[in-house]
């Protein structure tokens, strides 16, 4: 590979690849055939496949439901869905982008193929529980596809009362069903991997020497263990309240409502935090990797997971600036959310710093990872101004913050799942794809998204209010730009499902270690044996030893 | 005998009970519901440290029970802040956008 | 015990197994806990209601059930203590414990049934209650104590199962120290239960 990233990969071939590499014929893939070996395996590789194919699918359903949005958004009338229809359609595509496809990617799918090698382990500290976790995911997938199948739910995925409990239509059970299933698979995760990253780490892989993806996800993990379960209780709670009118959220007996959105907001503001942690932990390993240099301020990255983590229990109440919390409440709430920003804007601060004269290559993945960068940034810095009281009473449920929440987890954590596709696929399956048709979808989605979701911020600073389908005329400009922009990000998004599926069996055969990056994982053979590794590692280097180091950015 | 220790503190956790009931009568107002909670944490505590085992846990299953406690406080606490703090403005007509909301004055109407 | 993989010694593998379990207590914990917040939220906004709501309980009821759970909480432990050297005393000792258990369900049953004939039950219940509030504070009874009724009767069976099989399959020392735990955390929601629902009185 050349200083600019461009390879061995884009050439013209002579001669075919292996229908089977060496590699693939002692690896994981190759270690049983059938179903059964698939469907019982205790593999967290294995495991983590099946996670990519489940994830896949509900991604593609929650895209049906965007497509049908952006669509109806086109004109100003609501002559594609009726007012219930157009309800339903963001309520599937909230319920499926959230818990069925953001929550579990990057964790479930990189986090389980990869921890155990990032650490010189076997497996995970509970395999068996692990298989459990996927089992779980589609079962509650069922429920989500019944709803689905049976017309949805008007609720959107924020479950408000006392619609939901009391006035909503829809099979609202089978949603809440769903949700609550599904949370019990993110629960047996985050104990897997809090338990795996304290009793499986290799000797001498001490806390310092850990890979940034590895901090990532124990962060992750602890909010997945603890904000859960919260999830779960306001479920049955709403459930209850559905089923035997058992409620304590009821107006009309003296509950209050905003005690639900507590409840609620309690959990899904660390939500997202196990939505985005994840792919900061993913850009981290990328940036280090493109700029073949040891990222800058190690402990500064790593703490400041945890702080995100820690930090991000706190400040639920921004949900509620104007639904009738106390204003000193939200006082508090706005303060800690603005502090909340600082150990992202670390991260970010550290990246750049890590880049500064880095040889920085240009693969797919790396260019995922600028992107994430920049688009991170601006989610970022509108969430900043959202934090703030003065400004949210006014764009609350508009656009605004729509396309806050999009740059975050479109342009942030599904660019980070892109991006990890990228970098470790060879590493998963054993093959190299195409570099130039990486970049071009990098590019598209690039393109696309900011076509897609900057028009949005204007509509909702001119007043555009969000999951409203009929809208005055003056909106439909930038509404019609948002949903071209989302045509050619889906088009960035089918780009890699072909040439992926093609690499599979007629990509170059991949290397241990593809891109020369640091890291036990990449130590191993592509794809890893059964065992990840031959021999246990001893481990005696520091993390990110690259070539170039930190100071030699420095002057 | 560890056995016992182990009926002591069922002893102890009875007693703790009976003080609990107890002050569920005496005339001492709102510090009934302190007294009770707070029992109920004594009590709590000691499950946790001897028929729990935290007594011999290391930090790590200590660290644990710990730091889900502090984050069950943060959301008690924070959602006692917003009810406690509620009523000082309500009927005050900030939420409803009147002209002059909060105003306790007379000055202009 | 058996080592299985991916541990390299059986110590590290015990380790893990007890941090599992205590991170899974945890998220049980934050489970009830965030019913007591809610139960805090109804206190903050509607005391009077609530104390005279909490009035209606039958406190001794309720207290006899705490005496009940935290005896066979003492059962468990004795019995978990006298695991590998006294496999008997660890089964009667389990038994002892599912019995009250048993027995906690039998006490709360009865009290469902006087809750149910004064009309206190949802669905069957408007016209008997003074205010909304009461009314939410009741509906909050019995979900919690449903709730918790719920995982006190897994316990019992998951304690039945293990003194049951003990001749024939005994457990492992992993299984014996769960099932414990599990136990004593049901208990101890139990003590927080009891305080936050019946002694609210005013």
């Amino acid at each position: 590979m050349n200083a600019s990233g461009e390879g061995l990969h884009d050439a013209p071939r002579e001669v075919d690849p292996p229908r089977r590499t060496p590699a693939e014929a002692s690896s994981y893939i190759a270690d049983g055939y059938s179903l059964r070996s698939w469907f019982v395996t205790t593999d967290h590789k294995r495991v983590a496949v099946l996670y990519l194919v489940s994830i896949t699918a509900f991604f593609f359903i929650g895209a049906c439901a965007a497509a049908l949005i952006r669509l109806e958004l086109l004109t100003p009338a609501g002559d594609l869905l009726t007012n219930e229809g157009y309800n339903r359609a963001f309520t599937l595509h909230g319920v499926v982008m959230i818990w069925f496809f953001l929550i579990p990617s990057i964790p479930n799918v990189f986090g389980n193929f990869l921890l155990p090698l990032m650490i010189g382990a076997r497996d995970l500290a509970f395999p068996r529980l692990n298989l459990l976790s996927w089992y779980i995911y589609v079962f509650a997938g069922l429920f989500t596809l019944y709803v689905l199948l049976t017309g949805g739910v008007d609720t959107g995925w924020t479950f408000y009362t006392p619609l939901s409990s009391t006035y909503a239509n829809g099979h609202v059970m089978a949603a809440l069903t769903a949700v609550f299933i599904v949370g019990w698979s993110s629960i047996l995760t985050g104990i897997n991997f809090i338990v795996t990253v304290h009793k499986l780490r290799a000797p001498g892989m001490t806390w310092g020497r850990l890979p940034l993806f590895v901090w990532a996800h124990y962060a992750t993990a602890l909010i997945l263990v603890l904000a859960t379960p919260v999830l779960t209780i306001t479920l049955i709670l709403i459930a209850l309240e559905r089923l035997l009118g058992i409620g304590i959220f009821d107006p009309s007996l003296g509950g209050d409502p905003l005690l639900f959105q507590h409840l609620f907001w309690f959990y899904s503001h660390p939500a997202v935090y196990i939505m985005v942690l994840p792919a900061l932990g993913v850009v981290s390993e990328l940036v280090a990797a493109a700029a073949r240099k040891k990222i800058f301020g190690y402990w500064f990255v790593a703490y400041s997971s945890i702080a995100i983590a820690v930090i991000g229990f706190f400040v639920w109440g921004h949900h509620m600036f104007v639904s009738g919390q106390s204003m000193y409440a939200s006082t508090i709430f706005s303060f800690l959310s603005l502090l909340v920003a600082v150990p992202s804007a670390i991260k970010v601060y550290n990246w750049t710093a890590t880049l500064y004269k880095g040889s920085i290559a240009l693969n797919a993945a790396f260019l995922f990872a600028m992107g994430f960068i920049g688009l991170f940034v601006l989610g970022g810095l509108s969430g900043l101004m959202l934090a703030m009281l003065a400004i949210d009473v006014h764009v609350h449920d508009t656009y605004f913050v729509v396309a806050h929440f999009h740059y975050i987890m479109v342009g942030g954590a599904v660019t980070a799942f892109l991006g990890a596709v990228h970098f470790w696929w060879p590493k998963m399956f054993g093959r190299m794809y195409n570099e130039t048709w990486g970049r071009i979808s990098a590019a598209l989605i690039f393109l696309g998204f900011n076509l897609t979701f900057f028009p949005q911020f204007l509509l909702g600073y001119l007043g555009m209010p969000r999951r409203y389908h009929v809208y005055p005329p003056e909106f439909q400009a930038l509404h019609v730009l948002s949903s071209s922009g989302a045509f050619i990000l889906g088009l960035g998004y089918g780009l890699p499902l072909i040439y992926l599926f093609y690499s599979l069996r007629h990509g170059d055969p991949a290397e241990p270690n593809p891109w020369g990056a640091t890291g036990l994982e990449w130590t191993v053979p592509s794809p890893p044996p059964t065992h990840n590794f031959e021999e246990v590692p001893r481990v005696e280097n520091e993390p990110y030893d690259y070539a170039l180091r930190h100071d030699e950015s420095i002057g | 005998m560890r056995a016992r220790s182990l009926v002591l503190v069922w002893l102890a956790l009875l007693l703790l009970l009976a003080l609990s009931v107890g002050a569920t009568f005496l005339p001492i107002g709102g510090w009934r519901h302190g007294i009770s909670i707070g029992v109920g944490f004594v009590k709590a505590g000691l499950v946790l440290w001897f028929f729990m085992k935290l007594r011999t846990a290391g930090g790590l299953a200590r660290l644990s029970v710990l730091g889900t406690l502090l984050f069950l406080m943060a959301l008690i606490l924070l959602v006692w802040i917003d009810y406690a703090s509620r009523s000082s403005y309500r009927g005050s007509g900030i939420m409803t956008g009147e002209p002059n909301a909060g105003s306790t004055s007379t000055h202009f109407s | 015990m058996q080592r299985h993989e991916p541990y390299p010694t059986l110590e590290r593998q015990r380790e893990a197994d007890q941090l599992g379990m205590m991170l899974f207590l945890g998220s049980e914990i934050m489970l009830f806990g965030a019913l007591f917040a809610a139960a805090f939220g109804l206190f903050l906004q509607h005391t009077p209601d609530v104390e005279a709501a909490s009035g209606r309980l039958n406190l001794w009821l309720g207290g006899a059930n705490t005496i009940i759970l935290l005896t066979s909480s003492v059962f468990v432990a004795l019995g978990a203590e006298a695991r590998g050297r006294r496999p008997r005393r660890l089964v009667a000792c389990f038994l002892a414990a599912a019995l009250l258990g048993i027995l906690f369900l039998a006490v709360k049953a009865l009290e469902y049934a006087r809750e149910y004939d004064e009309g206190l039950m949802p669905g069957t219940a408007h016209a008997h209650f003074a205010s909304g509030p009461q009314q939410l504070f009741m509906n909050l009874y019995f979900a919690a104590t449903g709730l918790h009724a719920v995982h006190l009767t897994l316990g019992v069976v998951l304690l039945l199962v293990l003194a049951l099989r003990e001749r024939w399959r005994p457990a492992t020392a992993a299984a014996i120290e769960n099932a414990a735990l599990y136990w004593h955390l049901v208990d101890v929601i139990w003590i927080f239960l009891y305080p936050v629902l019946y002694l609210t009185r005013g």
